[in-house]
């Protein structure tokens, strides 16, 4: 406990918890901005190939044009296009696999934290036996049993987030438990259910968005990892990660397809870890350790 | 000691069937295991003996118990494209893989402690400034990012590391960089939170007033309380790397297990991949045995409660 104390204060020094997290959003905006309303966006049509204008060099060399502001890729396709598409699949990933994860984690945490006994046992084994597979290989072997895809990224990335939800949402719900308003809440005849619902989840929803702003950078990386090696989101569908993994072939001739499609990548997780920081300073400081 | 040691190994070995339980519910997920494990261009007569091989004619929780009873005899089939014992293949792969790992693991934690521990004494200076920086920018970097970039530019532009290949000292350089990278930019953030905060306590105020010099106050007494978090933050590193190493050894082409797994995926060779889930998670789980283990021996208080 005096560890966790130390750490607490320790990280406040560390993060500028005080001020607006302007770089964090400014990060992580493009994302959602490209995400959903990237067609408007689209300088050239993604799909569109001219093997005539293959492998031209960003705007700002020497031998570029400016008209394709960072470069094409090996078929001719505007790679900036092509980022702003990429970050559509990119997104869907991520908020849907966060999204069910922190529904599944944050529902059996609470369960196990507020019934304890068998519950909690039988949640928590599983809990612990899921955190003994490195994360990677539970999504590898995932994508071997169930294929390649958006469904089966999704799923994996959700079977791999939700054991750290129910972990720190149990741990809330155990201290959340021992206060007066539960006490009185059970005293006047509320039901479980509704002790959970309306008491217990108004608490702990605070440290379930910590986590999950904190979690989208995460499954970004994830998800392009997966897709970098052939076992994620499958062409045409366009993804960060398959840039990367297309521009490792015209690595020495074309060097701009793999930076910026990486850079891309890099600049979403910085943002969301230093959003994500920002908000578990402001919302819970008891979450320092995570 | 010797209880909550007892107790660990207890549930380590719990932990290990448990993996093993999700393993086989994995497998049944896609329906038809014998279509993951049938080679290719096998007729119906071969799928029909497959199937009474591996009791899938039988109920779940009797296929279960043969799976069971297979794992603990080592006995995870043949791969089907090397058309040796899965579990041999991974035993052959496994030191590449350590020799990997190891060397990344001990660069983090070197590395980590360094700049945390000189981020946290030189506050506000240059070099907190760039261990800050290098924390931050380093969790965010994709691994396989990193590594492709670090070929271009070492390999390819500068041409001072070999590209791939597992070799000598110049090859592993690059890969165990890679790998490292995002638990030593754990470390060091962890390690100068822990330390900035340790550093303003009453002890080590007693510790100077003692008159000590300021490096034994740092490294012998401030660092050791610090160590206590980290430690436990490096168990978690552990499974990050052995995850990595799938990546790491895919683009460096290092012939190790995680390549192999990658090769049983693609190829769709489930008895291999399963091997290798099994024998990493068992490893996972035996290092942080020895972690939950050396947690005890650091801090009094988690052996006595």
């Amino acid at each position: 406990m005096a560890m966790r104390g130390l750490i607490n204060r320790g990280s406040k020094k560390f993060s500028r918890s005080s001020r607006f997290p302007i770089a964090g959003i400014c990060l992580l905006l493009p994302l959602f901005i490209c995400g959903i309303f990237g067609p408007f966006f689209y300088p050239y049509d993604p799909t569109t190939m001219d093997l005539s204008r293959a492998l031209q060099p960003p705007g700002c060399m020497a031998a570029g044009d400016w008209s394709y502001f960072l470069g094409t890729d090996h078929l001719g396709r505007d790679l900036l296009t092509r980022l702003i598409e990429g970050a559509r699949g990119s997104l869907i990933v991520a908020i849907f696999g966060v999204g069910l994860a922190g529904l599944v984690g944050v529902s059996l945490g609470m369960l196990a934290g507020y019934f304890g006994g068998i519950v909690d046992n039988i949640i928590m084994r599983i809990v612990d036996t899921m955190m003994s597979i490195p994360a990677f290989l539970l999504a590898i072997l995932l994508a071997a049993s169930l294929g390649s895809g958006m469904t089966t990224i999704i799923f994996s990335i959700s079977i791999i987030f939700w054991t750290g939800y129910a972990r720190v949402i149990r741990g809330e719900t155990l201290s959340i438990k021992q206060r007066e308003f539960v006490a009185l809440a059970q005293v006047t005849g509320c039901g479980r259910i509704r002790i959970l619902m309306k008491h217990i989840f108004p608490n702990v929803v605070n440290t379930a968005v910590v986590l999950a702003t904190l979690q989208l950078g995460s499954a970004i990386m994830i998800e392009a990892a997966l897709t970098f090696l052939g076992l994620g989101l499958q062409p045409p569908a366009s993804a960060w990660g398959l840039i990367i993994s297309e521009g490792r072939m015209y690595l020495s001739t074309a060097w701009w397809i793999p930076t910026f499609s990486g850079l891309a990548i890099m600049m979403t997780v910085l943002g969301s870890n230093l959003t994500g920081d920002w908000l578990r300073d402001a919302l819970d400081p008891k979450l320092r350790q995570i | 000691m010797r209880r909550y040691a007892l107790k660990r190994i207890f549930l380590g070995i719990i932990t290990i069937i448990g993996v093993s339980i999700i393993l086989f519910v994995i497998s049944r997920l896609s329906g038809d295991v014998t279509y993951l494990l049938l080679p290719e261009g096998a007729t119906k007569e071969d799928e029909v003996a497959l199937r009474a091989e591996l009791g899938l004619d039988k109920p779940i929780p009797v296929q279960f118990l043969i799976f069971v009873r297979n794992v603990t005899r080592g006995k995870f089939g043949d791969s089907i494209r090397y058309r040796r014992p899965a579990l041999e293949l991974v035993f052959e792969r496994l030191p590449a893989t350590f020799e990997l790992g190891a060397t990344a693991f001990l660069l983090a934690i070197c590395f980590g402690l360094s700049i945390g521990v000189i981020s946290a004494t030189q506050r506000n200076s240059f070099g907190d400034m760039w261990g800050k920086l290098f924390a931050l920018i380093g969790q965010s970097m994709p691994g396989f990012w990193l590594g492709i970039m670090s070929i271009l530019i070492f390999a390819v532009k500068l041409n001072w590391l070999p590209t791939s290949g597992r070799g000598g000292i110049p090859n592993i350089i690059l890969p165990a960089t890679t790998l490292a990278w995002y638990s030593t930019a754990s470390i060091v953030r962890l390690t100068r939170s822990a330390m900035l905060e340790i550093l303003d306590s009453e002890y080590i105020k007693t510790a100077r007033l003692k008159g000590n010099r300021e490096q034994i106050v740092i490294w012998k007494h401030a660092l050791r309380n610090a160590l206590i978090p980290v430690v436990s933050l490096a168990g978690i590193q552990l499974g990050i790397l052995l995850g990595g190493v799938v990546i790491t050894e895919s683009v460096f082409g290092w012939p190790g297990l995680g390549s192999l797994i990658l090769d049983g995926v693609y190829s769709r060779d489930y008895s291999l991949v399963q091997a290798g889930v099994l024998v990493t998670s068992t490893i996972y789980i035996t290092l942080n045995l020895i972690v939950d283990l050396l947690y005890g021996v650091i801090d009094p208080r988690i052996r006595y409660s």
